[in-house]
């Protein structure tokens, strides 16, 4: 419950939104943890207003994406991405929009 | 409760895909297992400074991302529908070697293992804090606090819990009328009835948290004392209290900034909790500009509490 409390109040400005959670657990019970951002896939149905990805994402697409939109997605993210450069990441990104039958517009 | 875990190994550029195809699923949430996430916390000194080289070998290169789900779903059809969300995602992607596990967990095991780690303390001063099942050796003037928190907030051990304690100490006179908002396991009105108030009313909105309050007011004996309710504070009678405690987060404790001020006896004491120190102005600031005075502000690790005089 400690633990509950303390993220609820470190996340209360992203409420609605799947925050992951590192947490280191010690020998005596006591905790620390760091938020990461959340995940790509959830930015993008926020971002395009959709509940859910397409299903057959090759053929019926569900939403447009912007490449500002992608951009921004990739700027929140790079924190917690292996990616060297923002271009990478955006890649990354326009990937998991695609894999969700989103459009990336140029 | 049993649940059914289903863990998928993939790779780190799938890892957000693969989660979202668990939730999309039925998961509430997912679990990851991502070496990297662990090594990048050592190079970058976050919590963990060292590790065991055969551990750092033991955790491979692979990302395991789980999802649970409840116990009665056809497990043939959700491993269906997963496979059939993987196929698609992988020809966006490199999704890696895509191996899917499935294993039963039974819940009941955390209600009750960490009991083993609960053990006899002092939350301040001479209050002893008792967990039913220890036994315990106590000085004479010690006040003895036996409980069991089960799933509510309050087993005396977060720091709020600690500074609120410290200040019941302080202010609770013999006869005090005491209102808890937000009681959790009871283990501030039982504090506060031991100290000598009359009477205290315990509020909680989860009706385990009141569960378990009542139960522990009468394993303390001082059922007597603690009414326990599940209800807002807008809905109880309207009687003045000498002190008012309210340890939960900073937004409710702003949120009732206004309607709590006509429970408080004229020369009485709010002590408010459960907020985290980036929130610490933002109650100051609210509860000032509404006219009420600071007595005491104090911190404890990332936490915070304030006392306020109406």
């Amino acid at each position: 419950m400690g633990f509950c409390k303390e993220f609820n109040e470190r996340t209360a400005k992203d409420a609605g939104l799947i925050i992951p959670v590192v947490i280191t657990v010690y020998a005596d019970r006591s905790f620390s943890f760091i938020t990461k951002t959340p995940p790509a896939a959830v930015l993008i149905k926020k971002a395009c207003k959709i509940e859910s990805g397409s299903a057959k994402p090759h053929k019926d697409k569900v939403a447009k994406i912007s490449k500002e939109a992608i951009k921004q997605i990739a700027e929140t993210k790079m924190p917690d991405l292996n990616a060297g450069s923002l271009e990478t990441a955006m890649s990354m990104i326009a990937g998991t929009a695609r894999s969700m039958g989103v459009v990336v517009e140029d | 409760m049993k649940w059914i875990k289903v863990s998928i190994t993939t790779t780190e550029e799938a890892r957000d895909v693969i989660s979202d195809i668990l939730i999309t699923c039925g998961s509430k949430g997912v679990e990851m297992h991502d070496p990297q996430e662990f090594l990048s916390q050592i190079e970058e000194n976050k919590g963990i400074d060292f590790a065991d080289d055969n551990f750092i070998n033991l955790i491979g290169n692979d990302v395991k991302i789980s999802g649970y789900y409840n116990e009665l779903v056809n497990i043939e059809e959700l491993i269906h529908m997963i496979k059939e969300k993987m196929s698609v995602a992988s020809a966006y992607m490199d999704t890696g070697k895509v191996n899917i596990e499935v294993s039963n967990i039974d819940d009941a095991d955390w209600e009750n293992e960490w009991k083993a780690h609960y053990k006899p303390f002092y939350i301040t001063d001479n209050i002893l804090i008792k967990p039913t099942w220890e036994d315990v050796s106590a000085c004479k003037d010690d006040i003895i606090i036996e409980l069991d928190p089960g799933m509510a907030f309050g087993t005396g051990i977060h720091e709020t819990t600690k500074m609120c304690s410290k200040y019941l100490k302080r202010f609770v006179k013999k006869g005090d009328q005491i209102l808890d908002i937000g009681c959790g396991t009871g283990i501030l009105s039982i504090i506060a009835a031991k100290l000598g108030a009359e009477r205290i009313t315990a509020l909680d909105i989860d009706i385990t948290a009141v569960k378990v309050a009542k139960e522990n007011a009468i394993q303390n004996k001082v059922d007597d004392k603690v009414c326990t309710y599940k209800s807002e504070l807008k809905e109880i009678i309207l009687e003045k209290y000498d002190i008012i405690v309210a340890n939960i987060i900073a937004d409710i404790i702003i949120d009732i900034s206004e309607l709590v001020r006509n429970y408080l006896k004229d020369n009485g004491v709010l002590i408010t909790s459960g907020i985290i120190k980036d929130r610490k102005d933002d109650v100051l600031n609210h509860y000032r500009a509404l006219g009420y005075s600071v007595s005491i502000i104090d911190e404890l690790g990332e936490w915070v509490a304030i006392c306020f005089n109406a």
